[in-house]
């Protein structure tokens, strides 16, 4: 047994340790918006968090979850209301779509980790996230109009 | 099953699959059927008691934007109120082939140019039909009657939205043949806008290809050996 939390949910599942985080959130879990992309920690669709940090879940080991919280995209926020959501609304980033969540999951641990980005630190740690599309200039705007709101409103 | 029949099927249902690419907020068994007290003219549009525009939309959305084009189309016929237009996908049925390659599908940039007959048309037949319910229950001519933002108007101060509409509409013969707008009065088409599928798409919710379920639905995945050439 592999007990966690997911977005603030107690979870304890009964699956192979060594089971990709990604399918256990996807499959297990039916937590569909984080995405499969690359399935090497290539091209970011499948960020999530494990206690606040980054990881890309379709090489993770359910097992590195144990004790630890994880968060998807589900729990950004599901109403929209988080600084990045609305950004993004306001942006009008997503093109196809697939890569949002991860890119998301991704602006969140930089915006935490610095509050006002400049367009370098965005570039920096946007790097690994792939957007096919071409959506990239939306996120950076986005990313400095949530850094705005957050500075503004002062939340998370 | 032998080999080339896996091969075959497999081939059928990935074509199948690509049409399919993407499904919006419903999981895999979408239905563009009217549930009680909503009013849906025609395979394309349905409006609710709630004032709600469901535009049924037979193309895939995969980034090009037809979540937010074609119902521009249906709602600029209709005078809806844009703020109450949502989008759905089309289930697989004829009604939903595409006008000119004659089969349910995307492709060749030509969703807008294909749709824009059969939207337009769609949006003007079910407001024909909105108005002529009003123009029942204030008993005059339809010609007297006029349209804007969700709402039928008379020449006085009489107002019913299309929601309060809905359920008389219904019970309504489509229209032989309805008047497109001039170009020149278009409200919507041709304005830049803002995407009606973003919210969905940076919330997770949106569903893709990758995310559909089918009733006993089965997932199958090749089998990789551990290291190269293997026995």
């Amino acid at each position: 047994m592999t007990a966690f939390s997911v977005n603030g949910k107690q979870v304890n599942l009964d699956v192979d340790p060594s089971t990709p985080l990604l399918w256990v959130i996807r499959d297990h879990l039916g937590l569909t918006g984080t995405k499969y992309g690359c399935g090497m920690a290539q091209c970011g669709a499948c960020t999530v968090h494990i206690d606040g940090e980054a990881v890309r879940s379709c090489v993770a080991p359910v097992s590195r979850a144990a004790g630890k919280a994880v968060t998807t995209i589900e729990g950004l926020s599901s109403d929209l209301s988080h600084p990045l959501q609305r950004a993004w609304l306001e942006e009008d980033v997503p093109q196809c779509g697939y890569c949002q969540s991860g890119q998301l999951m991704s602006a969140a641990v930089l915006l935490r980790q610095k509050p006002q980005p400049t367009d370098e630190d965005i570039d920096q740690a946007m790097t690994g996230n792939i957007c096919r599309c071409g959506t990239y200039p939306r996120i950076r705007r986005a990313i400095h109009r949530a850094a705005g709101m957050v500075v503004k409103a002062g939340v998370r | 099953m032998p080999r080339r029949d896996f091969l075959k099927f497999s081939v059928a249902a990935s074509g199948g699959l690509l049409i399919g690419f993407y499904f919006p907020g419903v999981s895999g068994t979408a239905s563009a059927q009217a549930s009680a007290n909503e009013f849906m003219p025609n395979a394309f549009v349905r409006i609710g008691t709630d004032e709600q525009v469901t535009v049924i939309v037979n193309h895939s959305e995969m980034g090009q934007g037809v979540y937010t084009s074609l119902p521009m189309l249906l709602a600029e016929e209709l005078d809806a109120d844009w703020s109450k237009v949502g989008f759905e996908s089309a289930p697989v049925d004829p009604k939903y082939n595409h006008p000119v390659f004659g089969m349910q599908m995307t492709g060749g940039s030509s969703s807008v140019w294909s749709g824009m007959e059969q939207f337009r048309q769609a949006g003007a037949a079910a407001r024909a039909m909105l108005i002529a319910a009003a123009a029942q229950r204030w008993s005059i001519e339809p010609i007297y009657c006029r349209t804007e933002a969700g709402a039928v108007f008379d020449n006085s101060d009489g107002k019913l939205t299309y929601g309060q509409l809905a359920a008389d509409a219904a019970k309504l013969p489509p229209p032989a043949k309805v008047q497109l707008k001039d170009p020149k009065n278009f409200k919507l088409i041709g304005k830049p806008i803002k995407r009606l599928d973003t919210g969905v798409k940076s919330n997770g919710s949106a569903v893709f290809g990758l995310d559909v379920k089918l009733p006993g639905m089965l997932t199958a995945v090749v089998a990789r050996p551990r290291f190269s050439a293997p026995r």
